[in-house]
């Protein structure tokens, strides 16, 4: 990740907006990540969500298709 | 998104991210996971079976029963699945210690979930449902991403399509109910 990574936008949607934007697409159409840990995870996630938490997100950034949107919680 | 998990009040899966996926790099994992989901598929399809027959409305009956050919047209997917991995044309076998269809998505034993499901009404069977097909969801949107071949994940990725169908569908009935009291 380069510094100019660290000024890059990022937009926040509700979880209104993330819901229709799921129901419109296949699940391999974007990257859903779960930052939290694997507990929190198992208790309950987002069908079809990665988990990668959060302190290990910037070495598995790799495993995310660049090209797709991504979205996180 | 903002407010994380807790704002969410959509579908949720439960479990761990693995479940079997880990098992799925190799192609006797492949056959396993396939011939898993083909044993919880039965499951569901004889569940949905029984609470058709019991269901106290029409409208339930025969949704429930839609579910069965459903589940029935899955195995069918899953079964050709199973034959492309395995390199030869057979029912796939369930794991070891679960017999074909004792039980549901999300490891429910089917037993159980019938036993509960006895004088409940189709609100409350739906509910599971749900549940149980969040979880369908999941795995096979997992199973698409980690397999390698182009066809493969396209099957899979039709079954998660399917999934999503039946549980906007449910969720559509759901809401219908609810609003009716």
């Amino acid at each position: 990740m380069g510094l100019f990574d660290h000024f890059r936008p990022v937009s926040t949607w509700t979880a209104e907006q993330v819901g229709e934007f799921l129901g419109e697409q296949s699940g391999d159409a974007h990257n859903l990540v779960d930052v939290r840990q694997p507990g929190e995870y198992e208790k309950g996630h987002l069908p079809g969500a990665r988990l990668i938490p959060i302190g290990d997100l910037e070495d598995r950034l790799g495993e995310l298709d660049r090209d797709k949107p991504t979205i996180t919680y | 998104m903002a407010g994380g998990i807790d704002a969410w009040d959509g579908l949720v899966a439960e479990g761990n991210y693995d479940a079997g996926m880990a098992y799925f790099s190799g192609a006797s994992g492949a056959e396993e996971l396939i011939s898993l989901s083909f044993s919880l598929e039965e499951g569901n399809r004889v569940f949905y079976e029984h609470v058709a027959r019991e269901a106290k409305d029409e409208e339930g009956a025969r949704f429930f029963r839609s579910l069965v050919l459903a589940e029935e047209r899955h195995k069918e997917t899953l079964r050709d699945l199973y034959s492309r991995f395995a390199g030869k044309d057979a029912e796939p076998a369930p794991p070891e210690g679960m017999e074909a269809g004792s039980f549901m998505e999300g490891g429910i034993p089917v037993g159980e979930a019938l036993s509960w499901a006895r004088g409940k009404g189709t609100r409350e069977i739906l509910e599971l449902a749900i549940a149980m097909e969040a979880n369908s969801l999941d795995r096979y949107i997992k199973m698409g991403r980690a397999v390698g071949n182009d066809r493969s994940r396209d099957i899979f990725q039709a079954l998660a399509g399917e999934e999503q169908g039946h549980l906007q569908r449910m969720t559509s009935l759901l809401d219908r109910l609810q609003e009716g009291g």
